[in-house]
């Protein structure tokens, strides 16, 4: 398998995702590969921030793309494009799995943080860092995301609010209260 | 990142929020999954649901279609109510609701805008149409009535017609008269009308508003000078004029005075404004 990758790679290297979605819906994993290469840090990202646990982020980002593979025979090209898709599969799925935990209380089940010493510098950035991190993960759901969409993935209001299937003043309200929530539990915690 | 949502402080603590590269081998552990067939359990739609289940939104558009509709329907019933569109109409529940709360009056049918078929009707004389009274006596008759009638005479021309012209067709349905009668009946009428007319003339009665003839000479004079007179008197003259044709005769008199008013405004610098006629007299 390795060596047909090796082969023909370099084929689809400069494809556009459009041409490689026609390669994938014809069930060429390849393309598949390639399409991970470029895309597979957009949800690993959004769902690291949103879950707060990196084997949790990665399954996110691994079923994005296997929906991008189970999706491609539907896929119109000259649409909104792969990032767009895969951060609106990625940030639902997040949701799905916030929404799960309330029920499920999974929450032992997370990884824990690497606990090996740390120079003090490291320590306090780890200190800013988890606070942070608490902050973002005592939002409501959809604020969490509202965040992580427009600050830290730099979305423009309304194609987060399409993502997250909103009307944009009702996004716009929404992220309101995520800002305002977010500040004052930041600078609540003091490291700010 | 964005435009400064937050102070700079709050943000330089969310940017230590970083993200760490994808797990070494995430492409490889991508394919295995691919080549095992494990893939995601839920069926993919054209995007996955969030906020609405598929009835809920089923019904959304045609709900807010619906809404819209209605509050058009009111918007636009209130509106009419309320004289927004000219002189308030009647409109039942709208109305009273203003009306109570004193934003309008509740429209009262006046002379000026009469329905003849309602207000002004004379009641249709029995005798005509149980055929006591036929041919084109039967249309004298009801003429006569219904001209002795103040309500109707104070109608205009348009309303006083169409009331005849029910009647007559009232008259034709109950077999009363013959549709020639009625030309019979108008020959015989305007016949006596210029007797009657002749008879005065040779008793020296002079109907006061009938009009006489005017030069041509002193028409183009009295024009040019309607023409010298300002634009709002101008635009007084047309709307007087056909306020005249359309008021009823009562109230022909008070749009005269104004028309001679403005006309003797005119007439200053013009020629004297004989022909039309002087209510006051």
């Amino acid at each position: 398998m390795q060596d047909t990758k090796d082969k023909f790679l370099p084929l689809l290297d400069g494809a556009s995702d459009d041409a490689l979605m026609v390669r994938v819906a014809a069930r060429d994993p390849k393309a598949l590969r390639l399409l991970a290469d470029r895309h597979a840090e957009l949800p690993w990202r959004i769902a690291y921030r949103m879950l707060a646990d990196p084997a949790e982020a990665e399954d996110v980002a691994q079923d994005a793309l296997l929906r991008l593979w189970q999706f491609a025979e539907r896929w119109q090209a000259g649409g909104p494009g792969v990032a767009a898709w895969l951060t609106r599969v990625a940030t639902n799925a997040c949701l799905d799995r916030l929404r799960r935990r309330r029920f499920v209380g999974d929450d032992e089940l997370r990884e824990r943080a690497d606990e090996s010493p740390l120079a003090d510098a490291e320590i306090e950035a780890e200190q800013v860092r988890q606070a942070v991190a608490d902050c973002i993960a005592a939002l409501p759901d959809r604020q969490r995301a509202a965040i992580v969409l427009t600050y830290f993935e730099e979305r423009h209001n309304k194609m987060a609010a399409e993502t997250l299937a909103m009307q944009l003043k009702a996004f716009e309200s929404l992220l309101f209260r995520a800002r305002s929530t977010l500040r004052a539990c930041v600078e609540g915690k003091g490291v700010a | 990142m964005s435009d400064a949502p937050f102070p700079v402080p709050v943000a330089a603590a969310l940017n230590r929020l970083t993200v760490p590269s994808l797990p070494s081998g995430f492409a490889e552990r991508l394919l295995q999954r691919l080549e095992a067939g494990d893939l995601p359990i839920e069926p993919v739609g054209e995007l996955p649901t969030l906020r609405r289940t598929a009835g809920m939104r089923k019904w959304r558009r045609p709900g807010m279609v619906a809404i819209g509709l209605v509050a058009m329907g009111v918007t636009s019933a209130t509106a009419a109510a309320s004289g927004f569109f000219g002189k308030p109409v009647y409109v039942p529940v709208v109305s009273e609701v203003l009306a109570k709360a004193e934003i309008v009056k509740l429209p009262v049918k006046s002379a000026a805008a009469p329905k003849p078929k309602t207000v002004a009707k004379p009641a249709p004389d029995k005798a005509e149409l149980k055929s006591e009274v036929t041919g084109a006596e039967a249309v004298r008759k009801m003429y006569q009535r219904l001209r002795a009638d103040k309500e109707f005479r104070a109608l205009p021309q348009r309303d006083r017609a169409e009331i005849a012209r029910e009647e007559l067709a009232a008259l034709l349905r109950a077999g009363t008269i013959k549709p020639e009668d009625i030309g019979t009946a108008m020959r015989a009428m305007r016949q006596d009308r210029l007797a009657n007319q002749a008879e005065k003339t040779s008793n020296g009665e002079q109907q006061q508003h009938r009009k006489r003839p005017v030069p041509p000479v002193v028409v183009e004079e009295r024009r040019a000078a309607i023409a010298s007179l300002p634009v709002a008197d101008k635009r007084r003259l047309l709307e007087l004029r056909r306020e005249l044709r359309e008021v009823p005769p009562a109230e022909r008199p008070a749009i005269r005075r104004e028309i001679r008013a403005i006309l003797q405004k005119a007439g200053e610098n013009g020629p004297p404004i004989e022909g039309i006629p002087d209510p006051s007299r």
